[in-house]
């Protein structure tokens, strides 16, 4: 008789396979509801684990409420108030819809959304356009004018200009992006100025050939060059678009979704498909901007970005990124000792994304929850700090509860009872 | 026994190049680097404790 435990590495290394199988290609940036199946006029994404909206906290309130009035779906912000609690909106986390948000994660019908097909499978993962520099706008839990404003210009021009370059370009191969990333000393979460460059540098030859206006070009041109993460929402879902093919692989006890809504994490394994398990969201060790904000003014991890550590980017790879460590007062050794970590409960590496100071070891992917269990150490995530009424005021890195991983392993052996696991 | 463990000492702190191994609490290493002195660094902490059911589901899991 098969050791379950035979089935269990085996079927993980399949899910390792299928991640590292992954040939996400950006291919496009158009309008939400004509692209994402099953949106609608009156769907609104949000980041994490479903919630509703009585336990939502603040900033993704805020979020809901400035997508409400960008849409015209309310005039004011109590009518806004007042349709968000009522029912009548279809509110839903990113990840239902095959897609994934930036911290609130908000993404209605009218916005722009990078497209990226994972052309080995044929799937397509779908991310709103990262919202710049400004510490303020819907994905940081805010509402007032400037963010809708600011949600109109990517609308109007960021998102079509950035479309058509697409097309010039003929899509750009994520794949191999971040793998040069990587080399350039990018994490590819926290840290993107390598990917943003590099995107920056395959667009721009088509984007100036385009029959746009200087005004309107040196407007993207200065919006893309203004903040180094621009990147991290396309590798957001070309990561997306990584972990559908590797669900629903029996047996596996591999990771194949970490998402945080602000109260709640929660992850997915692959062997039991879209079930969600939680823990509680945990507070975020900040490196603030201002010294007048400190942790009580913080709310708790929150944002689908913790897709690209479920891909071994991010927090699982400072190793190949001391900078990032180094803008939190930490070491290279200590680095080193989390990337350690990461390959001590990971059950691969991906082969194309190579770590130059490891001796281009592949980065490690494919967070088996029975590990991180044995260890009782739970990834890390790198993140952005939202205000708890709306803001970006830091960033920083939080762990994984265990308590998700622990509900996980529980169903997963719920779901093999039949092989009589003792419980 | 005393002569083995004197001699050791005596090795360590007479010997060209000594190796420090640091378990645990990790603000010994930086001093000791710091004074050149080659240090292996064990990370190492107390276990975390499981829930008895999870502990005993990793055991046949794992």
């Amino acid at each position: 008789m098969t050791d379950i435990r035979d089935n269990i590495d085996r079927a993980n290394q399949k899910v390792v396979e299928r991640l590292c199988a992954g040939q996400p290609v950006w291919i496009g940036c158009k309008t939400a509801v004509d692209v994402i199946p099953g949106m609608t006029r009156h769907t609104i994404l949000h980041a994490g684990p479903p919630i509703e909206w009585e336990r939502m906290c603040q900033p993704m309130r805020n979020g809901i409420l400035g997508a409400i009035l960008y849409e015209g779906l309310a005039s004011n912000v109590d009518e806004a108030n007042s349709l968000a609690s009522s029912g009548r909106l279809t509110l839903a986390p990113c990840h239902q819809y095959g897609a994934v948000g930036g911290m609130t994660g908000i993404t209605s019908a009218s916005m722009p959304v990078h497209i990226v097909r994972n052309e080995a499978f044929g799937n397509l993962a779908y991310c709103v356009p990262h919202e710049g520099a400004s510490p303020t706008g819907f994905g940081w839990g805010t509402y007032d004018e400037g963010s809708i404003r600011h949600a109109r210009w990517m609308q109007e021009e960021l998102g079509p200009v950035l479309d058509a370059g697409l097309r010039a370009v003929g899509g750009i191969n994520m794949r191999q992006l971040i793998g040069r990333a990587i080399q350039m000393g990018d994490e590819d979460h926290g840290r993107c100025g390598a990917a943003t460059t590099l995107l920056t540098r395959e667009l721009a030859p088509h984007l100036v050939r385009l029959d746009v206006s200087k005004d309107v070009l040196g407007r993207v041109f200065d919006f893309l060059l203004s903040a180094d993460i621009f990147a991290l929402h396309v590798i957001m879902a070309a990561a997306r678009s990584m972990v559908e093919p590797a669900k629903k692989i029996p047996y596996s006890t591999v990771v194949t979704t970490m998402a945080r809504n602000g109260v709640e994490f929660g992850i997915k394994i692959s062997s039991l498909g879209d079930q969600w398990f939680t823990g509680p969201a945990q507070p975020i060790k900040t490196v603030f901007f201002s010294p007048e904000w400190t942790a009580a003014d913080a709310t708790p991890d929150i944002g689908d970005s913790s897709i690209v550590e479920t891909v071994g980017l991010g927090g699982l790879i400072h190793a190949a990124a001391p900078a990032q460590e180094a803008a939190f007062g930490g070491t290279y050794a200590e680095a080193l000792r989390k990337t350690e970590e990461a390959y001590a409960f990971c059950a691969g590496v991906h082969e194309a994304w190579t770590i130059p100071n490891l001796d281009f070891r592949g980065v490690p992917l494919g967070i088996d929850i029975r590990k991180v269990l044995k260890m009782g150490v739970t990834p890390i995530l790198d993140t952005a700090t939202a205000h708890k009424d709306g803001g970006k005021i830091g960033i920083g890195e939080a762990r994984a509860p265990r308590e998700a991983f622990e509900a996980a392993l529980r169903a997963f052996a719920n779901s093999h009872e039949a092989e009589s696991i003792d419980a | 026994m005393a002569d083995e463990a004197h001699s050791l000492s005596g090795a360590l702190l007479l010997g060209e190049k000594k190796v420090v191994v640091n378990m645990g609490v990790e603000v010994f290493e930086d001093s000791l680097r710091r004074q050149g002195i080659e240090v292996v660094v064990v990370r190492w902490q107390p276990p975390r404790e499981l829930p008895q059911d999870v502990a005993r589901l990793l055991d046949r899991l794992l």
